[in-house]
């Protein structure tokens, strides 16, 4: 059990109790009141494991247990294409268990660096080719965890901060990438919503979304995205798109200041800009200690220890989830996901990708 | 003592000289056809393309010319009061007339793309309300295929006015209509300001503007810019320039800052502050006068184009002299450069890209000299120029460019061209997996009367 259950255990039980359910009914999840996080898809600590194929198992479980008990609704991951390779198959744990626990997820469908994505998505056959594992792969939902339940739904956002990661201007992202990518993935999941990318959430960014509307982005999306790193930002963003928006990243720097954002800011967001339905905060973990992130994970003779980061977020996080359970016991995360490797790519999976160029190559 | 004086003044009034022989600047344009303009140029890029273009003086009453340049034909014909073009490429159609009276002017260009694709077309009318000061309409719609609601569309209006020292003052008011291919339009308006002069050796060019998009894209924009060239020491040439636009209470969006100093064979003297800038606007005045409705140059080709222009008139051998004038002026301040550098940097925040660019030069005058040798009768002869610019983004890699330029004009109106050039691979190169390649461009031309 992650040290975070602790202070749940410790929160104060909900003014509406409720009655217990009855004996070998199946107990409910933890309530998922706490919006959208982003999180990475990290698959081991050492850094020189950037060129091998190692996913540990401990990694992918504490970051998604932590998700569920803290209550979150949604995620956003990376899925990094890399030519199918080990970094792309570590985000497949990580959505299938989301899913399966009843959270929705964005898969930004963005490289980590270096162009192969893109390069992908420029030219037709290879766009088709990648398009199809991918959503052959991600597409289906899987069983929800422990046998019953809601699974949740997913959505794809089509490369992160052009202008900044590939260098890549407003209107040529439009044009050339995200309008051939949003037909051909309508064509393979018409249900699956697609996002356009974000720009960098500060004042460089505004220019750049406008530029974005006027190569016409809502043609070629089902929500616009934005990244708010600065409240001077929401002026600008309330009423410059008809489609709806989601807040694909938001934080603050410096866990003395997460509780406020988290807290004050995220609804601040959806009130002032108007059309916005979620807001994905920035970010459960990353590798910077003390700046965004909200838990610290560690290494530790082959488990990871968790820790509360960013103390006094999590424990608000904690004490809503506890509120919101109104002294209902829970399904314990372990009694969901006994383990994690079930959520790993199969042999299906890696046949499909052996099937494509980049497989046999 | 009186012939020391006698000889250093005939040594400085002594024509500028070069390779070839050439007639005297000023001298009448030749009676009867002759030929004004050629050009043959052959690139590589990446496949061989040519180029050759000519124009024909038929007598005082017009020019005609045409040009070949790879799949385009075009023709071209200029008279005192008309012009006119027509080209076609590939079954794309385009063509431009205007007409000038005493005090007013209307023009217009159609482009005509295959296959019935949208249409793009510009009108242009000027009142002349004085000598130096015009006023023009003009409106412009560009075609937008599906998904586009409508075409691109732009009203302006520009008040212009010319004066003694290259004075130029202009003041401009746009709408325009722009359409996203999402299915809605929106409006901006701009109002500029532009100005230049000279100012004892030195010019002095400002711009300042303001830009108002109405809508769901609303902002209000500002830029503006000042660009000096100051000569020092008579031969030295210091040139600033800085640019910028921002949102005010928001940000700086674009900026850009340049610094050149140049190293001459002869005196400065610049396009704005010598006699030619006065000879300039002298002849246009009295050419307006004489119900030409023509503009101010101050640079050769718009100079050149003037004299062309008068020298269609009925009114010609009344204008001849001061046409004459200003050639020779004009030739004789010259620039004459041997030596020069210039460092620029710009940065847009929209593209995310940062823009370092780094020009050097040296050249050669004729007769041959040591570079820091002054010769006031030098004329300018060899020039070898190169550019290196890199763009640098945040994450990706940097784009670098790098061109090179030999210039050798064998007299005022023959001039050989080599350029290569090697554009570096773009962000967008690389996500298209595109490749690119050196290339280079041999050019001749032949330029009678510059």
């Amino acid at each position: 059990m992650l040290g975070l259950l602790g202070a749940v255990a410790a929160a104060p039980r909900g003014v509406l109790a409720q009655a217990a359910p009855p004996p070998g009914a199946a107990l409910p999840r933890i309530p998922r009141v706490n919006g959208a996080i982003n999180i990475p898809p990290l698959r081991s600590f050492d850094p020189s494991a950037e060129g091998r194929p190692d996913i540990e198992p401990v990694i992918v479980d504490a970051q998604v247990r932590a998700l569920y008990e803290l209550g979150f609704a949604a995620i956003r991951i990376p899925v990094s294409f890399s030519r199918f390779g080990a970094d792309f198959l570590a985000a497949i744990p990580y959505v299938r268990a989301a899913r399966a626990l009843g959270l929705d997820v964005l898969a930004l469908l963005a490289d980590f660096s270096g162009y192969d994505l893109t390069q992908a998505l420029t030219r037709p056959r290879t766009r088709e080719e990648v398009l199809r594992t991918i959503v052959s792969i991600f597409g289906p939902p899987p069983p929800p965890a422990g046998g019953t339940g809601f699974v949740g739904g997913l959505a794809w956002q089509v490369l992160n901060e052009p202008a900044l990661f590939l260098g890549i201007s407003p209107d040529l992202y439009v044009q050339e990438l995200l309008a051939p990518t949003y037909e051909e993935l309508k064509r393979l999941a018409p249900e699956i919503a697609v996002l356009a990318a974000a720009e960098v959430g500060n004042v460089d960014g505004i220019r750049r979304l406008r530029a974005m509307q006027e190569s016409g982005v809502e043609a070629y999306c089902d929500r616009v995205a934005y990244h708010v790193y600065g409240r001077n930002l929401l002026p600008h963003l309330a009423g410059l798109s008809r489609k709806p928006a989601w807040v694909t990243e938001s934080g603050v720097l410096g866990v003395e200041n997460h509780l406020a954002w988290h807290r004050d800011t995220l609804p601040e967001i959806k009130e002032r800009i108007g059309n916005v339905e979620r807001v994905y905060y920035f970010t459960l973990y990353e590798r910077a200690a003390r700046g965004f992130r909200i838990l610290e994970l560690q290494a530790a003779l082959g488990a990871v220890t968790v820790r509360a980061e960013s103390e006094a977020l999590a424990r608000h996080l904690l004490e809503r989830v506890a509120a919101a359970s109104g002294g209902v016991p829970t399904a314990a995360y372990r009694e969901l996901v006994p383990d994690i490797r079930a959520y790993f790519a199969t042999a299906e999976d890696l046949a499909l990708i052996a099937a494509t160029s980049y497989g046999r190559a | 003592m009186n012939e020391i004086l006698a000889g250093l003044l005939a040594l400085s009034l002594e024509a500028p000289r070069y390779p070839l022989p050439q007639p005297p600047p000023g001298a009448p344009p030749p009676s009867g056809v002759s030929v004004a303009d050629v050009a043959y140029a052959m690139s590589d890029q990446p496949r061989v393309v040519q180029h050759a273009g000519t124009r024909i003086r038929l007598g005082n009453r017009m020019f005609a010319g045409a040009a070949v340049r790879n799949q385009l034909r075009g023709l071209t014909l200029q008279t005192h009061r008309l012009d006119a073009d027509f080209s076609e490429e590939l079954r794309q159609y385009e063509a431009g007339l205007s007409f000038r009276a005493p005090r007013f002017r209307i023009g217009s260009r159609y482009l005509d793309p295959p296959e019935g694709g949208p249409h793009d077309l510009a009108l242009e009318a000027g009142a002349r309300l004085g000598l130096d000061t015009e006023l023009t309409a003009a409106y412009l719609e560009e075609g937008r295929s599906a998904p586009f609601p409508s075409p691109y569309r732009e009203v302006s209006l520009r008040l212009e006015h010319q004066g003694d020292d290259g004075l130029e003052l202009a003041v401009r008011g746009t709408r325009q209509s722009a359409p996203s291919p999402a299915g809605f339009s929106f409006n901006r308006y701009r109002l500029e300001s532009l100005a230049a002069r000279g100012w004892r050796a030195s010019e002095v060019e400002a711009e300042l503007g303001y830009e108002r998009t109405l809508g769901r894209l609303a902002s209000n924009e500002v830029f503006g810019g000042a660009r000096v060239r100051v000569p020092l020491w008579s031969r030295l040439l210091v040139e600033a320039g800085t640019r910028a636009r921002w949102e005010p209470g928001l940000a700086v969006f674009e900026h850009e800052h340049s610094g050149a100093v140049s190293l001459h064979a002869r005196r400065i003297r610049l396009p704005r502050t010598g006699e030619a800038a006065a000879r300039s606007i002298a002849l246009a005045r009295e050419a307006n006068r004489r119900g030409s409705n023509v503009r101010a140059a101050h640079d050769d080709d718009g100079r050149r184009a003037l004299r062309d222009r008068v020298s269609l008139s009925p009114e010609r051998e009344a204008l001849q002299g001061w046409a004459a004038a200003l050639h020779e002026a004009q030739v004789a301040e010259r620039l004459v450069p041997l030596v020069g550098v210039q460092v620029s940097g710009a940065t847009d925040h929209v593209r995310g890209a940062r823009t370092r660019e780094y020009r050097a030069f040296v050249g050669a005058p004729w007769p041959l000299g040591l570079p820091w040798r002054r010769d006031e009768g030098a004329v300018p002869f060899l020039r070898l120029s190169y550019v290196y610019r890199e763009t640098l983004f945040d994450v990706a890699p940097a784009t670098v460019d790098e061109e090179a330029t030999l210039e050798v004009e064998l007299n005022r109106e023959h001039r050989l061209v080599g350029l290569w050039s090697r554009p570096g691979r773009t962000p967008l190169d690389l996500a298209r997996i595109t490749a690119t390649a050196s290339s280079w461009r041999v050019a001749y031309v032949f330029t009678r009367g510059r």
